[in-house]
């Protein structure tokens, strides 16, 4: 399965690579990075149909995650991947808005990686 | 009758108290005084130290009500004219003698009498009445009746601002001061000691009035609350402060060579001893004199103290035990009360303190729950108390008693945090009228050659207006409905609703530090998953070692130090969101170190950024750094520099904001943070390509409470308060602009 992972932290990159090093080596799972809104919308264009997960930050500079958001569930119909929201800022604004622009879950930091392996799997 | 035949007549009558009855004893000694009073008088007048020493023996007595009768009768006769003075200095005496023995009778008592004195003609009236109500703020404090104090001060405080009585209003502020220092809210304690000090004239020769009536706005009064002041921040832990503060009350007192009769040494020693510099505090306790006479035996008691705690942390158990001995027997001598005149009279413990040492830790114990039940209401020490409480409980494996002590310690924290907020309150409008007084007062040091002082003040301006700030927010937070219904009822008010503007406007920046607070999960997430990485990598390091794969183990034991290395930096980001975070409810540490000024302005810049997303989803705007990395490290006070970088990105994203929504095709909301060195100076640089500041408000732009934000949206005091922190450090804060192009803010250091 492959996973797009959108964070403006570049230290983002090294933390998935790492906890999910079992997985990758295993072949189970790829990760792409971007690390802006605007990088990730190039990629997914570029990339049509290959992720099937997008795991994506919502306040990064330039688009947000919640814009990013939108924009895959408008635009993508066919059929649209599954994109998870992953922030430090779980106030109930935040997920509301997450949820009702389509967000398939909505996880705050710091991250739990054993729950997040677990959802993973039901997707999977 | 000479003078010593009454005082052996009063020993008689000491005799006779456990021969007779009491009343009949009490007959006899109140005889006696009557007696050495009417001694007093002599042809030319009053002689002042035998009438003295009677009134003292007055206040040493406990009287009951006939007993006052025949006092007060007494000093009817003593009233000449116009002059009452040595008629209330007896009134004075009983009322001192009633706060020792009858808290409620004395309050009566004090209030009956200056509701007189408000009725008489004599010129010194107001003088006299505003010394009884002072002296009020005894019972109320060593009592439980703090509540109807603050009631009491509160309601006279409205009187004399409606009659514009500075003298009044300075007694009211310096009692309620007292108060807030007594349930432990020193920041409060000091603003309302400030505030008393604000309506003084310290700038007079002479004072009026002889004590214990001398002026209460008078310059021997201005030097005692400046003292007052040190001892307040000495207590907050404050010392650089304090020591500013008691050092002007000290060199006084030894101008005017009243060093032997004032708690400045003291305060001075305290200060030298609590911030560590411990080789000066014998030369500061050496000014207090080895002896007590009537008029000081509190003052030589707390040296005592401060002595047997001095003694404690050199070493010197047995000069300590002794030295705290003393100021047992001053004490009860003298009932002097734990909240006395010179601070906190506890030296239980500073006696436990000692137990400690020598490992008797039970009866360490026994002191500490004896001082609990003699400090009572002064919750600062109590909680010092409690602390210490169970720690010795656990230490002697009685957990019962150490979770009873630590709760004990919960509950009054929480109780003093609850105080907090409800007395977070303060009025806006008073304290503009402050600023120009305070701006006054400053001036006048300036003439007395108290050069430090006027630096304290704009500190203190500073502190007071975060003050503000913080009680202001408070205040709508918890009370947003209590305001309305305020609103309604006085309308007619105009200061009102500039308060009720203002309070909304704070709003605003509390948003601000919740959106920072959601900002450290993102550090918190690297620096747990980091962690947790690292345990497994280092279990698999293991599992390789024996194996015996010292390749793969090398290489998994280099990806585990770069996770520390990560971990570590998060670690420090959340430190500096934390301290962020923290200068807003609070005023700086004050102390310059060597900070990496380019990853303070980083820093800064996400946490305005996130700060701001967090309130508002649509905002966005590019953002450009360009730090001149040859900069290194340099000497500020880095929560204060963090302050004003946070306010000046803050304000230029709002800019660039309101410039987009006002749909401009093409424009591109940017701000951008600079730093350079420039000739041995640092500029830090924040842009912005919004409006640009109009030339007609260019000018005002400092000024505190200016804001061109809509209501809600700012305080009005970022730059403000910007423009005395750079000051502050030696800088310069300068602007540059145009009209519909944009701004910059120039930092240079």
């Amino acid at each position: 399965m492959k996973i797009l992972v959108v964070d403006d932290e570049k230290d983002v990159q090294t933390l998935f690579e790492q906890r999910f090093r079992k997985e990758i080596k295993a072949g189970e799972l790829q990760f792409d990075f971007a690390f802006s809104g605007e990088d990730a919308l190039v990629y997914l264009n570029q990339h049509e149909q290959e992720a099937v997960l997008i795991l994506s930050d919502i306040n990064m500079p330039g688009m947000s995650g919640l814009e990013l958001l939108e924009q895959i569930k408008k635009k993508y119909h066919k059929p649209p991947p599954v994109v998870m929201m992953i922030t430090a800022y779980g106030d109930a604004e935040n997920y509301n808005t997450a949820k009702q622009l389509g967000a398939d879950d909505f996880l705050t930091k710091p991250v739990d990686f054993s729950s997040l392996k677990e959802k993973l799997k039901d997707i999977n | 009758m000479n003078k010593q035949q009454s005082l052996f007549k009063l020993l008689l009558a000491f005799l006779l108290c456990t021969c007779f009855g009491k009343t009949e004893a009490q007959q006899s000694r109140i005889d006696s005084i009557v007696q050495l009073l009417n001694n007093s008088k002599t042809e030319k007048g009053v002689d002042s130290v035998k009438f003295r020493d009677a009134v003292l023996i007055i206040e040493k007595t406990t009287l009951n009500d006939e007993s006052i009768a025949v006092l007060e009768n007494t000093a009817r006769l003593f009233i000449k004219g116009n002059d009452e003075y040595w008629s209330y200095r007896i009134k004075y005496g009983i009322l001192n003698s009633l706060i020792a023995t009858d808290k409620n009778k004395a309050i009566s008592y004090g209030k009956h009498q200056s509701a007189q004195l408000e009725k008489s003609k004599s010129p010194n009236a107001i003088l006299i009445s505003t010394a009884f109500i002072r002296q009020l703020r005894l019972p109320y404090r060593n009592s439980s009746m703090l509540n109807e104090g603050f009631q009491y001060f509160n309601e006279n405080l409205k009187k004399y601002k409606l009659e514009n009585d500075s003298a009044g209003l300075s007694s009211c502020y310096y009692v309620l001061a007292g108060f807030y220092r007594t349930i432990g809210l020193l920041d409060q304690a000091i603003y309302h000691m400030k505030k008393s000090v604000s309506f003084m004239r310290p700038d007079t020769t002479t004072d009026k009035g002889v004590f214990p009536f001398s002026d209460p706005v008078g310059r021997r009064n201005w030097f005692n609350n400046i003292g007052v002041i040190a001892f307040y921040y000495l207590q907050k832990g404050d010392y650089d402060q304090a020591e500013k503060y008691a050092r002007i009350t000290f060199n006084e007192d030894r101008r005017i060579g009243s060093i032997t009769t004032s708690n400045s040494p003291n305060t001075m020693a305290q200060i030298k001893l609590l911030s560590g510099q411990l080789d000066s505090v014998m030369y500061y306790l050496n000014f207090v004199p080895g002896k007590a006479t009537n008029t000081n035996p509190d003052y030589i008691a707390m040296a005592l103290q401060v002595n047997g705690f001095y003694k404690i942390k050199i070493g010197e158990l047995e000069e300590a035990e002794a030295s705290l001995k003393q100021c047992w027997q001053l004490i009860e001598e003298n009932k002097i009360q734990a909240d006395a005149r010179p601070g906190t009279m506890a030296p239980d413990y500073y006696l436990a303190l000692i137990r400690i040492e020598q490992n008797r830790i039970n009866e360490a114990i026994g002191l500490l729950e004896k001082d609990i039940v003699r400090l009572k209401s002064q919750r600062l020490y109590v909680l010092r108390d409690y602390k210490l409480l169970a720690q010795l409980h656990e230490q002697t494996g009685n957990y019962k008693k150490a979770n009873e002590a630590l709760a004990s310690f919960i509950s009054l924290q929480d109780s003093i945090q609850a105080d907090q907020e409800k007395y977070g309150s303060l009025s806006f409008e008073t304290e503009q009228e402050m600023n120009a007084k305070e701006l006054s007062i400053a001036k006048l040091e300036s003439q007395n050659k108290i050069s430090s002082l006027s630096r304290n003040f704009s500190i203190g301006i500073a502190a007071l207006l975060l003050l503000i700030v913080a009680g202001i927010y408070y205040r709508f937070r918890s009370k947003k409905k209590a305001n309305l219904v305020l609103e309604k009822t006085l309308s007619d008010l105009r200061s009102t609703q500039t308060q009720l503007i203002q309070s909304e406007k704070m709003a605003s920046l509390g948003e601000l530090t919740a959106g920072i607070a959601h900002e450290i999960q993102n550090p918190l997430n690297f620096i747990n998953n980091f962690s947790e990485v690292n345990e497994e990598l280092l279990s698999e390091m293991k599992d390789e070692l024996d194996k015996g794969n010292i390749t793969d183990a090398k290489v998994i034991a280099n990806d585990a130090i770069e996770n520390q290395q990560k971990i570590l930096h998060h670690g420090k980001r959340a430190d500096a969101i934390v301290k962020g975070m923290l200068q807003h409810s609070r005023s700086s540490s004050g102390v310059k170190e060597p900070t990496d000024i380019n990853a303070l302005a980083d820093e800064y810049l996400r946490l305005a950024y996130h700060g701001l997303r967090a309130k508002d989803k649509s905002f966005n705007v590019a953002m450009r750094t360009d730090f001149d990395e040859s900069i290194g490290n340099i000497n500020i006070i880095p929560q204060d520099i963090g302050r004003v970088v946070l306010n000046l990105i803050t304000n230029a994203f709002y800019v660039v904001d309101e410039k987009k929504k006002s749909g401009i095709d093409g424009y591109e909301p940017t701000v951008s943070v600079s730093t350079k060195k420039i000739n041995g100076k640092i500029e830090i640089k924040v842009a912005d390509n919004g409006n640009g500041i109009p030339q007609k408000v260019l000018d005002k732009i400092f000024q505190p409470f200016f804001t061109t934000k809509p209501t809600g949206q700012g305080t009005g005091l970022g730059l403000s308060l910007s423009y005395d922190i750079v000051k502050a450090h030696g800088g310069e804060l300068r602007v540059e602009t145009k009209e519909g192009e944009g701004t910059e803010f120039i930092i240079v250091l």
